[in-house]
Order: C-alpha cells, then sequence, then structure tokens
C-alpha cells in the first residue's frame, strides 16, 4: 500500500507534465519503457529500430489523448504504453499479413476498419495536405494546430493566440483554410 | 438545431470542424449525418475538412516526434563530452609530466629524438582503441539517431565514416591476419554500448539480424561498392534443397572445455516472413535477413538468400568474431557483416 502513493505522484507528475505541453514527460516514459518494449518488438520479429518507433508512436498517442482531454487513467501509464506499443506492432503485423487484426486487439470497433485500399487513399491525401501545410504561414499553423492536433476550443485559441474573440478565431481559421484549399486544389482527386 | 441550421451546415466553421474531430453529441452528429446523405457539396466539404484534420494531426505528431528524437539524443552525447575532456586533460597532465621527466633527467629532446631514425612498425602492435571513436560516433547517432544493435550496421555505419575513424576499417583487416583473441573490437557509438548492454540482459533466444554484404575485396567504406556488388544477387547458383552445414568452432588445441558451436544454415528468401520481406526490399544497401537463434552454447544463424548455395561455399564459410558483438560471415567472395548483442558470438575458429 505504501508504493502506491509513490507510483501515482509519479504518473500525476507525468501527467500534468504532458497536459503543460513539458516534452520531458515523454522522454521519461520512453527511458522507462524502452526495455521492455524493445523485448516485445524483437521477440515478434521486429528490429531495435522498430521498436523505438513503436514506442514513440505510442508516446505520441499517449500526449494526443492527455492534450485533448480523452485519456482516461485506469492503470500505470507504463502498461498503458505497452499496451498501445503492442496494439500498433501487431496491427503493422496484420496489415503486412493482409489479415485483419484479431478482434479485442485493436482501439478500433470490429467494422470500422477501412479496407487496405481506402487506407493507402487516405494516407496518400493526408501525407499530401501534410506537405502543403509546411508552406503556411506559422500563425496559420499554430491556429490549425491548436484546433486540430489539440483540439482546442476557439476561445481557447484566441487567449493562447491574443485574438480579440472566438469569431476572430474562426475568421482566421477560415482564411487559413482558404490559402490550404488553392495549394492542395490540384493535388487532390474530388471525393463522390 | 433547427432544419435551418442543418441545411449547409459546413458553412459553420466551428461545426464542421466539431463534426470531423467527433466533438458533437450522438443527436447532434445523427442529424448531420442525415443532412450529408442527401447533400453532396457539404459531403464534400466535410471530406476535405477531414483531410485537413488528418494532415494537421499528422504535422503535430510528425512535429512531436521530431522534437523527442532531438532531446533524446543529447544527454548520451552531454556524458560522453564530459568524459573525453576529462581523459584529454589527464593524458595532458601525464605527457607534461613525462615530457619534463625525460627533458631533465637527461633523456635527449624532441628536435634530438627526431634526427634519428624512426623505430621499426612492430606487426602485432593492436591498434589503440580509436578515441575519435566518440566523436564520430556522436555524428553517427545525429546522423542516424536509432539505428543500433541486432542487425544494425555500425560495423560498416564505422567504416562508410572512414575520415572520422579510420582505425575501424584497419580492425577487420587486421582481424584476419591476426587470432581472434588479438581481434580489434570494432568502432561503435556508446550509445550502441548502451543499448547492447540493455539488450544483452533481455537478449531473446532468436531474434533477427541484418547482415550488410561487402564488396568481394573485402571491407571497404562507401555505399558506392555494396551498390555495385547488388547487381550481382543472382550469381551465385541455385540449388534445389536447402542445405545446413554446421561449422564447429574449435582448434583443437582449444581449452579443455567444448567450444561453442556456430551453425550456418540457409533458406530461401521467399520464406523470409512477410515483415522481414519488407525491410529486405526496403533496404537501401544489400542487406540478408538472418534469423539468430541460441541454444545453449549453440548459435544459428540461418541466413535467408536470394539464391542458394552450393554445399561447397557454405562448408567454406569463415565466421569471425570482433571483440563480442561484432560477427562477419565470409561466403566466398561474400563478405556479411552484423553487429549482435554482446554475448551472442564468441571467440570462434572455423576450420579451414
Amino acid at each position: 500500500m505504501s508504493a502506491t502513493p509513490l507510483f501515482a505522484s509519479s504518473d500525476a507528475r507525468v501527467l500534468d507534465g504532458i497536459r503543460e505541453g513539458n516534452e520531458g514527460a515523454l522522454v521519461e516514459l520512453y527511458r522507462d519503457n524502452r526495455k521492455a518494449v524493445t523485448a516485445l518488438v524483437m521477440r515478434n520479429g521486429g528490429l531495435v529500430d522498430d521498436a523505438d518507433d513503436i514506442l514513440q508512436e505510442a508516446l505520441v498517442s499517449l500526449w494526443e489523448r492527455v492534450r485533448t482531454g480523452k485519456f482516461t487513467y485506469s492503470a500505470r501509464l507504463s502498461t498503458f504504453v505497452y499496451a498501445t506499443a503492442k496494439n500498433i506492432w501487431l496491427r503493422r503485423l496484420a496489415r503486412a499479413r493482409r489479415e485483419v487484426p484479431s478482434q479485442g486487439r485493436t482501439d478500433d470497433p470490429p467494422g470500422d476498419e477501412p479496407s487496405p485500399l481506402e487506407r493507402m487513399m487516405e494516407e496518400e491525401e493526408s501525407q499530401i495536405v501534410r506537405r502543403a501545410l509546411e508552406h503556411l504561414g506559422e500563425p496559420c499553423k499554430k491556429l490549425l494546430l491548436l484546433y486540430y492536433w489539440e483540439e482546442l476550443p476557439m476561445e481557447e485559441i484566441s487567449v493562447r493566440m491574443g485574438f480579440a474573440n472566438a469569431d476572430t478565431v474562426k475568421s482566421k481559421k477560415y482564411q487559413c483554410k482558404k490559402v490550404l484549399e488553392r495549394l492542395l486544389r490540384n493535388a487532390l482527386p474530388r471525393h463522390d | 438545431m433547427t432544419d435551418q441550421d442543418d441545411t449547409h451546415f459546413v458553412s459553420n466553421e466551428d461545426l464542421l470542424g466539431r463534426y470531423v474531430l467527433g466533438a458533437l453529441d450522438d443527436v447532434e452528429r445523427a442529424r448531420l449525418d442525415g443532412h450529408l446523405a442527401t447533400c453532396p457539396a457539404c459531403a464534400q466539404t466535410v471530406h476535405q475538412e477531414r483531410l485537413i484534420a488528418a494532415g494537421v494531426k499528422r504535422l503535430g505528431r510528425d512535429e512531436l516526434r521530431r522534437s523527442l528524437r532531438t532531446r533524446l539524443v543529447p544527454p548520451q552525447r552531454d556524458l560522453r563530452w564530459p568524459r573525453i575532456l576529462a581523459a584529454a586533460g589527464l593524458i595532458a597532465t601525464l605527457t607534461g609530466i613525462g615530457i619534463y621527466y625525460l627533458r631533465f633527467n637527461g633523456v635527449p629532446s624532441v628536435p634530438e629524438i627526431a634526427e634519428r631514425p624512426p623505430a621499426p612498425v612492430h606487426g602485432n602492435e593492436s591498434p589503440s582503441l580509436p578515441q575519435p571513436a566518440l566523436a564520430p560516433s556522436a555524428d553517427q547517432f545525429r546522423q542516424e539517431p536509432m539505428r543500433s544493435a541486432p542487425g544494425s550496421n555500425a560495423l560498416t555505419d564505422a567504416k562508410t565514416k572512414s575520415s572520422e575513424a579510420p582505425s575501424s576499417q584497419r580492425s577487420i583487416t587486421d582481424a584476419e591476419t591476426r587470432s581472434p583473441s588479438e581481434a580489434v573490437r570494432v568502432t561503435q557509438a556508446p550509445v550502441h554500448k548502451e543499448l547492447a548492454r540493455k539488450l544483452t540482459e533481455e537478449t531473446p533466444a532468436a531474434f533477427w539480424a541484418e547482415g550488410n554484404v561487402e564488396g568481394p575485396e573485402g571491407v571497404r567504406g562507401g555505399a558506392a561498392e555494396r551498390r555495385s556488388f547488388s547487381g550481382s544477387r543472382s550469381d551465385l547458383p541455385v540449388l534445389k534443397r536447402e542445405q545446413s552445414v554446421n561449422q564447429a568452432a574449435a582448434a583443437k588445441d582449444a581449452s579443455t572445455q567444448p567450444p561453442p558451436q556456430f551453425v550456418l544454415r540457409q533458406a530461401s528468401s521467399g520464406a523470409l516472413p512477410v515483415l522481414r520481406q519488407k525491410a529486405l526490399k526496403a533496404a537501401a544497401q544489400m542487406t540478408v535477413q538472418t534469423k539468430v537463434e541460441r541454444k545453449g552454447e549453440v548459435t544459428t544463424m540461418t541466413l535467408f538468400l536470394d539464391s542458394l548455395l552450393d554445399e561447397g561455399a557454405l562448408r567454406g564459410a569463415r565466421v569471425q568474431t570482433l571483440g563480442d558483438d561484432s560477427l562477419v560471415v565470409t561466403l566466398g567472395q561474400k563478405r556479411i557483416s552484423y553487429k549482435l548483442p554482446p554475448g551472442t558470438t564468441a571467440q570462434v575458429q572455423t576450420k579451414k
């Protein structure tokens, strides 16, 4: 019982760090979990580079969930990180074998998994958008990241970026998207 | 929400965004789903919004990962430089003391020594562990931050950076002419040592490694030579059946303990698991996917080759260890180099 407060406080500290945007918290988690994830991946046909990649992806997933308020703390962070890494790796293996992951092993409910072709098209299109975003100015990039990546409400974005109010943010977002759409107009296929 | 609001709701930036991000309640979402089913224009707008959201999330993840990688690198390098400086300081101090002693105790000064003919170079001198390896490994890590340990190519990475660590090239050639006990540890970045140390503690009984195929002349630096060699992948004779050769390690004058055994097998690359096939195709240079399995004193390496070797070539294979974590397999004109976790290899003497 005396160990529990120590464990809870270290995870709480990490979670607080993530909420505050402190990437050092992720570094701490990376170092704590690298051994276990490396062993997992290597036991399942992967290399050390794969393990590092998987672990980073798991940590980014945790970061996203915590920052968008979608994370529920129900087990140790190391358990979450390991389970997420395992899921990601098994999905990669399954995709490589062109199999559907077995039930209960993915985060997505059965039936929601896109087909390989759909996935490929989505990947390509999002990659095109990703590249186009690099050509946006920093204010637009920051606004869109706060809205779509951090999923902050317009009111909070207006405070962070020094805009007058949420309506100003809406207007700026619209303008930034128009610029982006101009960049993408000839690059993306029409969806029917 | 009124029907008026439903009509072309996509003109409402916030509503559109929240719909795409899944931030609406079920009732609201269901209503908008109904509208999209009958409005192709709005469906198109929603599709584009989804792409923008996906692209922005991807950007966010990429930037976070880039930042994470940057943070993961410096602490190990930071530890390195103080040690280098401390070692350099110690060497400088000892050198100063030595010069002082020699100078003032009747030993000729440097100009006097320079007038003498140079001392002969002794062939058996072991090159010292290359000090600059610590520096180039920092660059190595900066360029390839996560490349290390099984399958990784620290062996050939060190050779491609010949200007930074020339002694690493020398070490492999030298190892061929000297007994394994004198084999020089191949240059490796401290970060690799750290990873290798960690892997030793939990190295599984079986794992995959990637061997880099060297040119027919032996170990050389430069990707160009490897590329030129890759054009001859199909020049080996094709066998109809899989062969395995037991390369028992030990000379008759070895220690009383039975020497560790190294078994070399070959299999067709077509039998590789899908992930390993993808890795093989994705490799920028010629690699051999290899499964390493350890059972007691026996280490079995199964080389997955595009074209199987004839019995003579496999039986004539030479396996040389360098240090306790590097291995070179020589198959005729081809050399394949590996970096494996420490403890996996052993001092191996192959029968000629």
